[in-house]
């Protein structure tokens, strides 16, 4: 097998023990980059330079002795995590220019732990939207089917890890920006609670909804990364000082007597039949492993898309109210009256929805006491195609932006840790099974998806680009 | 509690005139007609948030999504 696809840890232990070379490994991620840009846009900037910098670091710490826990692996970020000397776009033409001065926290962390950045990865711009199509740098298009949306915002970063460019990438999630591209390219995505991974460094879009997480092939991986990233960081004041666990310790349990919670009427009734037939199929899985099923009810979940909405739109217009008053023109036409629909929405509509998210907060982690995770679809229907306005679903036309993201938003509401693992395909497309945790119970989390992954091969399926590389 | 029906709908020239006062700068001509079917679409989203009681509950500003717990 191509080391690109190897697990994380066993990349790092091949390196440690010289059977492979970083050098090696960081020159067929480019290669692969390289070779795969013209088609899937994935990279708004590739950085051989600096990666080569890095390589020779890692090789000298390795001559040292140094056994890092990511040795080796080559990693990328989406294009809103700053790098020292590179530029930060968002993804957007108002900034095509701006050189960051410093690197976000993760990425330090990440480095330091041995793994090997390439570059930044394509996005939605400024991280608004679900599709990962891009006016200024290019549409990154889904790595199973070009016609289809590779889901976003964190687009370039699922496309990435699907055609084997490399096994890690970073994205951001403020209403489903992992785990959507997670499920529509087929790999696992994990947004953490809210407060486990600093955002220092990272452009915003909404400062109480947005995540840092890693895209993976599989949940050990995702494990094994935050494991890296995880902890408090001064400069975030939101980051936790709870100690971070061993997720990879907490893997081994099998599922026996774990309550799966699950919630018909939001979550499993209004879903195509490629998404329900899989659905139903990774339950029943659940249960070959031991887990127990079992209904609740997580009220107000219409009200939480209204007020998502209300917090969001806010955040991101007070964000880029100076950006607007001087780059207005450069903004892309999708994104431009988004950002100024938000200046209209008042204070008290602002502060309304963070009281009621106060109050839904404490009703859910009430529903969350009686279960270990919820498991839901990570959405209702497979990657929708770039010209679709509307999804199709057995209780008729719903706007595509409800129906991609009303499984997922609710948990940047209420900062609970999501992730998305491969259950499954349609049409050939795969399909993506979201599990809800407790807040800071990644742990949980990791252990059911390692338990469902060692036990199937959805994400074990290759796209046809990591398919082309060499054995 | 069934939810109202919408207010009179956000037009353009209602963007028009309260972005001459609210925003900096105000909403471009060609934006107008986005930003008013954007605001429409809103509302009819936020309908049901808008009828939730929250009591004498204080905003959610400095997250936590442990409520306090750890």
């Amino acid at each position: 097998m191509n080391p690109l696809l190897l697990p994380l840890r066993e990349i790092a232990q091949k390196v440690h023990q010289g059977e492979l070379r970083p050098r090696d490994l960081v020159a067929q991620s480019l290669r692969q980059a390289e070779a795969l840009q013209p088609q899937f846009k994935t990279f708004i900037t590739l950085a051989p330079e600096l990666a080569q910098q890095q390589t020779a670091a890692l090789e000298a710490r390795l001559v040292k002795g140094e056994r890092p826990p990511l040795a080796g692996v080559p990693f990328a970020v989406k294009d809103l995590f700053d790098v020292q000397g590179l530029p930060t776009t968002a993804g957007s033409a108002v900034l095509r220019n701006n050189i960051a001065q410093q690197t976000a926290h993760v990425v330090e962390r990440l480095i330091a732990a041995g793994a090997i950045l390439l570059g930044k990865l394509s996005l939605h711009e400024f991280a608004f939207g679900f599709s990962g199509q891009n006016p200024h740098y290019g549409d990154c298009v889904n790595p199973w089917a070009p016609d289809r949306m590779a889901g976003g915002s964190s687009s370039g970063s699922g496309v990435a890890v699907a055609t084997g460019i490399c096994p890690l990438t970073l994205g951001s999630d403020t209403g489903g920006s992992i785990r959507m591209p997670a499920a529509c390219c087929g790999i696992t995505g994990l947004k953490p609670t809210y407060g486990r991974v600093s955002r220092h460094g990272v452009l915003p879009l909404s400062w109480s909804m947005d995540h840092i997480g890693p895209m993976t092939r599989t949940a050990e991986d995702a494990a094994l990364a935050l494991q890296v990233m995880a902890g408090r960081h001064p400069e975030d004041e939101a980051t936790t000082k709870r100690p971070v666990p061993d997720y990879l310790a907490e893997l081994r349990p099998n599922l026996k007597g774990v309550r799966i919670g699950v919630m018909h009427a939001w979550f499993g009734s209004n879903l195509t039949d490629d998404v329900a037939t899989a659905y139903k199929a990774a339950l029943d899985k659940l249960v070959s492993l031991g887990a127990v099923i079992q209904e609740v009810n997580l009220p107000y979940l219409p009200e939480v898309v209204g007020a998502h909405r209300a917090i969001i739109f806010p955040e991101a217009s007070s964000y880029h109210r100076p950006l607007l008053a001087e780059h207005a023109a450069e903004y892309g036409a999708e994104i431009r009256p988004l950002l100024q629909g938000g200046l209209f929405i008042s204070a008290v509509e602002y502060l309304q929805a963070q009281r009621a998210r106060r109050k839904i907060r404490q009703a859910w982690l009430t529903e969350f006491a009686n279960i270990d995770a919820l498991a839901t679809p990570t959405l209702p229907l497979i990657a929708p195609q770039f010209t679709d306005q509307m999804a199709e679903l057995p209780g008729g036309p719903r706007p595509l932006v409800r129906a991609c993201l009303d499984f997922t938003l609710p948990f940047n509401f209420s900062g609970q840790p999501a992730i998305s693992i491969p259950c499954g395909f349609g049409q050939g497309i795969p399909i993506g099974l979201q599990l809800v945790g407790k807040p800071f119970g990644e742990s949980t989390l990791f252990r059911i998806a390692h338990q469902f992954q060692r036990d199937s091969k959805w994400h074990l399926e290759l796209t046809p680009a990591a398919q082309s590389l060499p054995g | 509690m069934p939810v109202p029906a919408p207010a009179q709908p956000v037009t353009t020239e209602t963007i028009r005139q309260m972005s001459q006062q609210l925003t900096t700068p105000p909403v471009a001509p060609a934006d107008e007609a986005a930003v008013a079917a954007l605001l429409n679409g809103l509302a009819a989203d936020m309908a049901e948030f808008r009828q939730l009681e929250v009591g004498d509950l204080e905003p959610v500003l400095m997250f936590d999504p442990t409520g306090g717990a750890a």
